[in-house]
């Protein structure tokens, strides 16, 4: 029987090319199905020795195919390993039935986890001109990228007991919960800080007061927003981001629907000075 | 600086920040080129500004399976080039916001054009050329180079024109009115895309702890995320706890 292996360069290259350019031909067709192709390269020549045999593995590879970077990169790793073993039909389906799982456990981790709570905080420092407020928005990213290396590694290691020992080890659901107390207690405090400055009324009244010590009838200017801060401090922001909340879950607007509407009502309540 | 400089330099810009949005190292976020373009105009603390709100704005937006999300990091950049050029930040502000909703279109045309590469890169596999195929998967990027730096590269080119808005809004007090709670108010909907997305329902003391500690006390941001990491691990480790003795 032949002897097949994959050399340790060929390996690396696929590693290289797979995380760096999985993406490069992104389209509505295939999504990164060219890319996984792009990334084998390297892996199918040393398997196979014709260009027609390569290039028929490669087709099969170049298959429709979608999945967050960091997943599909533990995703090509187990492709590899299988390919390596001969079970090239196992490795194209293992693609299909990962790719889905993979992308949500990705998304959610750099989506719903990182990209928001990092943007927030660096946000909220920028606001203040503070410069390490650059390295909290790119370090996790570049965390998040590099990630993809070691999730190769353990791809092509554990081939398809990856499965079965990421259920047990990968306690998923807390890392979540972290976050999400996390995020909302900086989200709660956020709204209040970045949009109060901004969102206030402007509504102005004028009152004729008699003082009670000399009978003088004074006027006395009357402001909305002080007397609603003393009821409940930034109770604006809050509404506003209420209403929106409101227009994207409970209506399903899209949000670029959301943000014309709140561009144009904002804008008529500051020119008629309503807000300001 | 003239303006065909800026113009280029912004673009060399746009062409990193493309490879970068595929690769996701961080350069292709709103604070970033804010902070960057603030830099090439010689006016940081308008970077800062500009990318701080481009960067709420784009809060709960994330390309989840691919999808298109509006342009806010093309929206900082010519934001604050717009800003720097009038002087006025709403305009800044202005800019950045309608351009980054039109610059997503864009996005859309990048991911069609694209299939040109795509079917390129599939027939050289049918005729058995690696190398090919290889150069037109590399090729596929060219869209979305394009898709980014196109609209930069125009934008700064036109942005001497928009004096005319800066002097219009100077001249109408209540149009300058307008613009700065448009800008005030964009940010809402950052946080309230993101808190969609998150399970109110149970973790809703939470942002009425935030709320308080920042209303009533003032503790500032990095002081909230310490209190929150704190929270999060008493939240984990009790709940634990609980559920252990329901479970067993």
């Amino acid at each position: 029987m032949e002897i097949r292996a994959i050399s340790k360069k060929a390996l690396k290259k696929t590693r290289l090319r797979h995380n760096c350019a999985l993406q490069w031909c992104m389209n509505y067709e295939k999504m990164q199905g060219s890319g996984f192709a792009f990334g084998m390269v390297p892996v199918i020549k040393d398997l196979y020795k014709t260009e027609e045999e390569q290039c028929q593995h490669l087709l099969r590879h170049a298959q429709f195919y979608n999945c967050h970077p960091a997943g599909s990169a533990a995703i090509c790793g187990i492709a590899c390993a299988l390919e390596e073993n001969g079970q090239s039909d196992t490795a194209d389906s293992i693609k299909v039935a990962l790719m889905g799982p993979m992308a949500s456990v990705g998304d959610t981790i750099q989506g719903v986890l990182v990209k928001p709570l990092v943007s927030l905080i660096g946000a909220g420092m920028a606001a203040e001109g503070n410069w390490l407020s650059i390295l909290m928005v790119t370090l996790p990213m570049v965390a998040c990228f590099l990630a993809r290396w070691p999730a190769f590694n353990i791809g092509y290691k554990q081939s398809l007991n990856l499965l079965n020992s990421m259920h047990s080890a990968f306690s998923f659901d807390k890392l979540q919960e972290l976050a999400s107390v996390l995020g909302l207690t900086v989200i709660g405090g956020f709204i209040p800080s970045i949009l109060g400055s901004r969102l206030q009324l402007g509504f102005e009244m004028t009152k004729a007061i008699t003082d009670p010590n000399t009978g003088e009838v004074v006027e006395q200017a009357f402001k909305l927003q002080e007397s609603l801060d003393s009821l409940l401090p930034y109770i604006l922001p809050i509404l506003f981001v209420g209403l929106c909340f409101y227009l994207l879950k409970k209506k399903k607007m899209t949000p670029v629907k959301v943000i014309l509407i709140i561009a144009v009502v904002t804008f008529i309540l500051g020119a008629i000075g309503i807000m300001v | 600086m003239s303006t065909l400089t800026l113009a280029i330099i912004l673009t060399l810009f746009a062409v990193i920040m493309t490879f970068d949005y595929w690769s996701e190292l961080g350069i292709y976020c709103p604070l970033v080129c804010g902070v960057f373009t603030g830099f090439v105009v010689g006016d940081i603390e308008l970077g800062f500004q500009v990318g701080s709100v481009c960067t709420l704005m784009n809060l709960g937006f994330y390309n989840f399976g691919g999808a298109t999300t509006p342009d806010y990091q093309i929206g900082a950049i010519l934001g604050v080039v717009s800003a720097s050029k009038t002087g006025d930040y709403n305009v800044g502000l202005l800019v950045a916001t309608s351009l980054s909703l039109f610059v997503m279109q864009l996005n859309i045309l990048g991911r069609t054009v694209n299939t040109f590469f795509l079917h390129k890169a599939e027939n050289a596999l049918k005729a058995n050329n690696i190398k090919a195929f290889e150069r037109f998967h590399v090729m596929g990027i060219i869209p979305w180079v394009v898709a980014n730096a196109l609209p930069i590269f125009i934008g700064v080119m036109l942005s001497d024109y928009l004096t005319v808005i800066s002097d219009f809004a100077a001249s109408a007090q209540w149009f300058s009115n307008g613009l700065q709670v448009v800008g005030g108010a964009l940010p809402a909907i950052g946080f309230a895309l993101l808190l969609s997305y998150m399970d109110l329902k149970k973790y809703w003391p939470f942002m009425v702890i935030g709320y308080a500690l920042f209303s009533f006390a003032n503790v500032p941001v990095l002081g909230l995320a310490i209190l929150g990491a704190a929270f999060g691990y008493m939240y984990i480790t009790i709940g634990k706890k609980e559920g252990a003795s329901d479970g067993n």
